[in-house]
This record gives structure tokens, C-alpha cells and sequence, in this order.
């Protein structure tokens, strides 16, 4: 014998009550941010912003507990091997510096400007923690960033700012999934374009008779004296026209604690 | 009285991971709350904050900035004949 669930049907009205107040809701929420871009955004940032500023001088304070723990004679070593650290860096700084005042003078030579200077900025939030692959920063309109602008890491070109706000932007990356980037394949001089497949990987498809080679170098055609990335692996499928070139960026994108924000003009 | 206090919790738990876990643990967690306690609205609220905290126009989204608050709206609705089907909630 059948009985009638009369508890099911209670239960199927309350969900269709429920997916009408929310479709509404979410309605209202698109309509609001397309009427007036980033009204969210603007608001919950400023009270992030102090949360994971401190949060990173807690974690700074727990990494440096155990070094209370350190003997006289450790600390010692350890220091005398960072002097000697310390004396290689200095020498090869001389040297960078060497090389980067030749660079900018060919750069003047062939008439290009030498690379622009920009605005330090402290990464907030990697996208390790971001459901969108963004990374955040604590520079904001109040120093000059504004969307569009090149977001570096080292010499390193990493994505754009893609929203910007008092005092901190949204930065998109290269290599965020799915995001296109026309780029050059150093050892073939062959222009292509990247597609993004997150967290600093990218993906090529070239012509199968296309020469290249794992550690070949990529440069974005605009700015190709920086790496943008290096070649780690081509899958190659006699049975299709195209290999499939896999390279990633020369920095991983998680440990990235500082960028520079080159202004766009 | 028991899942009041389990829904103080949770929403102490889901919000502080909303500005300090990793998007897909504090989305994790929210779908656990979902399942344990009683119209737990909330996992729309936090995948609003995480939503409006991260959120850039991507191709990979067709340039929607608040997929995860869409995703946890479904989630919510398809919550609830879930539950009422599995042996686990009578």
C-alpha cells in the first residue's frame, strides 16, 4: 500500500520559496555591482586589509619562536655563513649592476626606454587562497595604481591590475585559467599565444614541426628581455597536427611576497 | 539549545576562514555546517564575502564575479531534498 507524504510536499513548496528569495537576491546583488562596479569590493577590503596585514606579523612572530631556542654556537655558524652569502651577493650585485646600465644603454641605442620604475607593493593574498586565481595587494589608487597596469615579479611581467581601490587592487594573472597571452618563443622567434592554466602554468598549441625544447625561454613580445617563462615539457601525439607546449613562470607565484607595480600608460 | 550552540560555532569557524583559509577549505567547512545544521543560510553569506574579497572578471567564469555565492545558492536548494531523502536525517 501507498501512503502520501504530505512532509514532502511541505518541504518542496519551502524550496521553491526559497529558490525564488534567492535567484532575487543574487539579482539584485549582479544589478547592484554592474550599476556600481566594485561597491562590494570597496567596502570589505578595508576591513581585510588590517586582518591580514596582521595576521603575516603573527606568522612572522611564530617563525621566529624557535630561534630563542638556538645555541650561541649555531647562531655563529649560521652567521658566519650568511656573511659569506652576503660577500657573493654584494659581488654579484656589482655585476647586475653592470650589466643592467649596458642593457639600458643598448635599449637607448636601439631606441627603446629603459625599464620604467614603479611602486613596491606587499602581496596580501596569494591565490592559493582565492577561488579566482587573484592575487591582492596593499597599493591602491592613493599611490597611483590603477587597472591595467603591469604587475612585476623581479623583471618578471605576472599579470595586470585588474580592480583598484584606495589602498589596495586585484591583480590578474598570466596565468590565471583560461586567460590568453600573446607571447614569444625565444629559440624559434616565433610569436603564439599562452593559455593560462593557474598557479603560474601555462599551455602552448604549436605546429608539430615547431623546434622546441624543455628549458627554451618565453618572453612577452613587448617586454622580451624579461623571462616570462620557461619551457617544461612538450607531449608530442603523432596522430595530431599540434604538440602541446607546457611551460611555467620562473617564480612560483605562492611564495611571492613582494611586487612591483609598473604604471601602464 | 545544541544546535544553536553548533551554529555559533560554525559561523566563528566559516567567517574567520572566510578572511584567513584557503577559499576551498572555508568552503568546505560551510558545506559541512550546510549538512549538519538546519537552514544553514550562512554558506551564501560567506560565499558572498569570498566572492567580493576575490573576485576579477575571468575568462574561465565568462567574467561572473560571484560564482561561488552562485554555486552556494544551489548548494543550499539542493540541500534540502538531500537531506529529507538520506536515512542519515530521519
Amino acid at each position: 500500500m501507498n501512503y502520501h507524504l504530505k512532509s514532502r510536499e511541505r518541504g518542496s513548496s519551502l524550496s521553491k520559496q526559497a529558490i525564488v528569495v534567492f535567484v532575487a537576491l543574487y539579482a539584485v546583488v549582479i544589478v547592484l555591482n554592474t550599476l556600481v562596479p566594485n561597491i562590494f569590493d570597496a567596502l570589505l577590503l578595508p576591513i581585510a586589509k588590517p586582518l591580514w596585514k596582521s595576521e603575516s606579523r603573527v606568522i612572522g612572530l611564530i617563525r621566529a619562536i624557535p630561534v630563542f631556542f638556538l645555541t650561541k654556537r649555531h647562531l655563529n655558524d649560521a652567521l658566519i655563513i650568511a656573511e659569506e652569502k652576503l660577500a657573493l651577493y654584494e659581488t654579484t650585485e656589482k655585476n647586475i649592476s653592470l650589466l643592467r646600465a649596458e642593457n639600458d644603454a643598448l635599449r637607448e641605442l636601439l631606441g627603446r626606454t629603459p625599464i620604467p620604475k614603479g611602486v613596491v607593493a606587499s602581496v596580501l593574498r596569494t591565490p592559493a587562497f582565492s577561488p579566482y586565481d587573484s592575487l591582492i595587494i596593499d597599493a591602491g589608487t592613493k599611490v597611483g595604481v590603477k587597472a591595467g597596469d603591469l604587475v612585476l615579479v623581479g623583471e618578471t611581467p605576472a599579470g595586470v591590475v585588474a580592480e583598484s581601490f584606495a589602498s589596495s587592487a586585484k591583480v590578474k594573472l598570466y596565468s590565471t585559467s583560461g586567460e590568453r597571452t600573446p607571447i614569444l618563443l625565444s629559440a624559434s622567434s616565433t610569436h603564439m599565444e599562452a593559455l593560462g592554466r593557474g598557479g603560474g602554468n601555462f599551455e602552448i598549441a604549436a605546429p608539430r614541426d615547431l623546434p622546441v625544447e624543455k628549458g627554451d625561454i618565453v618572453t612577452l613580445p613587448e617586454l622580451h628581455t624579461a623571462v616570462f617563462g620557461v619551457v617544461e615539457d612538450v607531449l608530442f601525439d603523432p596522430a595530431r597536427a599540434f604538440q602541446t607546449i607546457l611551460f611555467r613562470s620562473p617564480f612560483n607565484i605562492s611564495e611571492v611576497r613582494t611586487v612591483l607595480i609598473v604604471s601602464n600608460p | 539549545m545544541r544546535n544553536s550552540k553548533l551554529r555559533i560555532i560554525a559561523n566563528i569557524v566559516v567567517f574567520a576562514g572566510v578572511f584567513l583559509f584557503p577559499w576551498w577549505l572555508t568552503f568546505l567547512l560551510a558545506v559541512v555546517a550546510l549538512f549538519n545544521i538546519e537552514w544553514y543560510i550562512e554558506i551564501i553569506i560567506a560565499s558572498f564575502l569570498l566572492d567580493v574579497l576575490y573576485s576579477i572578471p575571468i575568462n574561465l567564469y565568462w567574467g561572473h564575479e560571484f560564482v561561488l555565492t552562485l554555486v552556494a545558492i544551489i548548494a543550499f536548494i539542493v540541500s534540502g531534498p538531500i537531506k529529507r531523502r538520506l536515512i542519515f536525517y530521519t
